[in-house]
């Protein structure tokens, strides 16, 4: 396991890499590191940013499989960096996850969405790792 | 609807009503107006008839007596040429024609007295009337002279006859022979007719009713008879019409009138004059009496309009009472319009109250249900929030709980936890357990389910207290100094529950600590008018204003639990006192105050 995360590190490093990637945006550290830590222990490369400026400021197009946020983010919402990722990357898959009971999300999302790319705190590695198994083998990166 | 346009359509309202009024009332002017009209019309035209009526009945009249006078002149005139022819005459023969005289005059006897023969020289041959005469001569008389002359019958004037009775008379001159009239005179035949006779004859050939009023004149203008009662009494019989004692009983004002029209009957005109005097009509209807072309005399009949004015009276009465009965009607209709446009206004009034009540109702439960609305609003917003500050540390906790549960299917008995996720492990399990009990505190005080345990508490020892405890809080990173200024005289005791106390000295001083990055907090006590007055002083970053208002509510404060206020706020005014916060005037921080009943 350990070697193939390696190999697939060393990829990462040469840009050549076809381990799977994901972006994740939430403002509590603790939430960030466990899920960074999680998924990585399950062969999943994450990039991870506390404030969204940050992670605009670092996003590449096509270098994610899949992106997660978190709606309750200091400086713009969660729905705010949705909409800015999708001018740089269209075809970008963006998932919410949440701790709010009730989300009133803005009208230009929900078409876009179809209300299925919502997940609930709390939710766990198992959980992260289906979803973003599921994503890959209906998605060319 | 504006004040303006309201006061503006009541207006328009009211001059609409006052127009309507006017109208009912010029309606009911005109019809008036009309009515009288045509009833004065109706009035005048059955005063017309009736007047014509009588005008018709006196011509009638007089034509009627005219000719009963000219008929029996006549049978007079018939009678004198009779015996004018008689043989006996001719031949002079006195005592053989005195049977003729006889039978002739009592076949006049209503209107002659006196039959008689004047011979060719004018001497009186013989009369009716008594042998006394006899012989005189009477050559003068025109009764001789005039037929004489004229060769033809002939109509006097009135004349005084010798005992002073006033007559008529009628004469017949007597020829030898009829075709040499001018050469053959022979004498007069003479008839004498009373005006006493005449009167008579007329008043019993009058219909009923017209006993009063007529009038005989002969063609000189001398007022034979009259029954009239001014002119009955006997000083004017025999007067000339034209005369003074006459002329001075006719009214002045139809003096000119009066005398034209005899002057006109006079001429041989038939036909009628209507006189007004007083006020009263009367028509006055005359026809000559003529026998051929001679006239004889003159007959009036006058007839007063008195039937007229009761007729008239009557048809006056509808008039009236048509224009009260129109006049009331309008009345009345304008007193129901009123009647009914204050009704409608009231009820206008009435509808306009209620609307507005209706309204005021409407705007208050539409208060009370967007007030509703807001709390509904606010409580799914607390909700919301709530389950958001569990579930976020709740995250952490199962991720490591999930580190965990692959760990334990290692088997062994100890198992590898990095520091790091036991620290999380820590940190989040204090701050869900902080959470549930502000939340079950919040529900608690919303509830009203609290139970308060007050006792006689030293407030200065119980902030000591609270330092004592907070300040290992205060981090590292932050250059705080915490300061207790306590009053300097006495002790200050208050009535409160310890752990109630506690709670909020404490929010207060972690509130002050967790938004002053470097500076001092001042903790003051004082007392003043019964009450202990606690100010918390930082030199943080303050109360922006968009917060201020909503401090002390639920879930306000960025940090921490965010109800840390609100149930200071509650367990403050749950022991009767205030809690409020001010900006500090130098612009460093702001202070927290509360205040607590002394002892």
């Amino acid at each position: 396991m350990t070697i193939f995360l390696t190999y697939g590190y060393i990829l990462k490093d040469l840009n050549l890499s076809w381990l799977t990637k994901i972006l994740f945006v939430d403002d509590e550290h603790d939430i960030l590191k466990a899920i960074s830590r999680g998924l990585t222990s399950k062969g999943i490369d994450v990039d991870t940013y506390d404030n969204p400026i940050d992670a605009l400021k670092n996003f590449r197009p096509k270098t994610y499989d899949l992106i997660l946020l978190d709606v309750k983010l200091p400086q713009m919402s969660g729905f705010e960096l949705y909409e800015k990722i999708k001018e740089i990357d269209f075809e970008a898959k963006i998932y919410f996850l949440s701790a709010f009971e009730f989300l009133e999300v803005p009208n230009n999302i929900v078409p876009n969405l179809g209300g299925t790319n919502f997940l609930r705190k709390p939710i766990t590695i198992k959980q992260l790792v289906e979803l973003i198994s599921s994503n890959i083998s209906n998605n060319a990166r | 609807m504006s004040d303006e346009k309201k006061s503006k359509l009541s207006q328009i309202n009211l001059s609409k009503e006052i127009l309507l009024i006017i109208t009912i009332l010029a309606v009911t002017i005109i019809l008036s107006i009309i009515t009288y009209q045509y009833s004065n019309t109706s009035a005048s035209q059955i005063l017309e008839l009736s007047e014509n009526e009588i005008r018709a009945e006196a011509k009638i009249q007089s034509h009627h007596i005219a000719n009963e006078f000219a008929t029996k002149v006549g049978v007079i005139t018939s009678n004198l040429e009779i015996i004018s022819h008689s043989k006996t005459i001719l031949n002079k023969d006195v005592p053989d024609s005195v049977p003729l005289f006889n039978s002739a005059q009592k076949s006049t006897a209503d209107l002659t007295g006196v039959y008689a023969w004047i011979g060719k020289d004018g001497k009186l041959l013989w009369t009716t009337a008594g042998m006394k005469n006899i012989g005189t001569d009477v050559s003068n008389g025109d009764y001789y002279s005039k037929p004489k002359q004229t060769l033809m019958p002939y109509y006097s004037n009135t004349i005084e006859v010798k005992n002073g009775t006033l007559a008529l008379t009628i004469s017949y001159p007597i020829f030898t022979n009829d075709s040499d009239k001018a050469n053959s005179f022979n004498g007069v035949i003479v008839a004498g007719v009373p005006i006493s006779k005449l009167g008579q004859f007329a008043k019993d050939n009058l219909a009923p009713g017209y006993e009063n009023s007529l009038g005989l004149m002969d063609k000189g203008g001398i007022l034979l008879y009259s029954s009239n009662s001014t002119t009955s009494n006997t000083k004017f019989i025999g007067k000339n019409i034209f005369g003074k004692e006459i002329q001075s009983v006719i009214p002045s004002d139809i003096k000119d009138q009066f005398n034209t029209f005899v002057r006109n009957s006079l001429n041989g005109q038939t036909g009628y004059v209507d006189f007004s005097y007083m006020g009263k009509t009367t028509t006055i209807a005359y026809d000559p009496i003529k026998i051929g072309n001679d006239s004889f005399g003159v007959i009036y009949v006058s007839a007063p309009h008195d039937f007229t004015l009761n007729a008239v009276a009557l048809a006056e009465q509808p008039r009236l009472v048509n224009l009260i009965s129109i006049v009331i009607v309008g009345l009345i209709t304008v007193l129901i319009a009123v009647i009914l446009f204050t009704w409608n206004n009231r009820l206008k009034k009435l509808v306009e109250d209620r609307t507005r009540d209706l309204k005021l109702t409407n705007d208050s439960l539409k208060e009370a249900n967007d007030h509703l609305i807001a709390l509904e609003k606010m409580e799914r917003e607390f909700i919301n929030i709530a389950a958001h500050e569990l579930k976020t540390p709740v995250q952490s906790v199962v991720l490591m709980s999930e580190e965990i549960e692959e760990n334990l299917k290692k088997e062994s008995e100890k198992i590898n936890l990095s520091r790091d996720y036991a620290e999380i492990i820590v940190r989040n399990t204090k701050r869900i357990s902080g959470l549930i009990n502000s939340l079950l505190m919040v529900s608690k005080l919303e509830h009203r389910k609290f139970q308060l345990n007050e006792e006689k508490i030293n407030l200065q020892e119980k902030i000591l207290k609270v330092i004592e405890e907070i300040r290992p809080l205060v981090g590292k990173e932050q250059d705080v100094k915490i300061v207790f200024n306590p009053q300097s005289t006495g002790n200050i005791l208050v009535n409160a529950d310890k752990n109630m106390l506690y709670e909020v000295i404490s929010n207060l001083l972690v509130n002050a600590i967790k938004f002053t990055k470097h500076g001092i907090i001042e903790i003051n006590v004082s007392s003043k008018d019964g009450y202990a007055l606690v100010a918390i002083r930082d030199t943080g970053v303050g109360i922006s204003p968009e917060i201020a208002g909503t401090l002390f509510g639920k879930f306000i404060s960025t940090q921490g639990t965010g109800l840390g206020l609100f149930i200071s706020k509650n367990i403050i005014e749950m022991h009767g006192g205030k809690i409020w916060a001010e900006n500090n005037s130098d612009g460093k921080g702001a202070t927290f105050f509360f205040t607590l009943q002394l002892v």
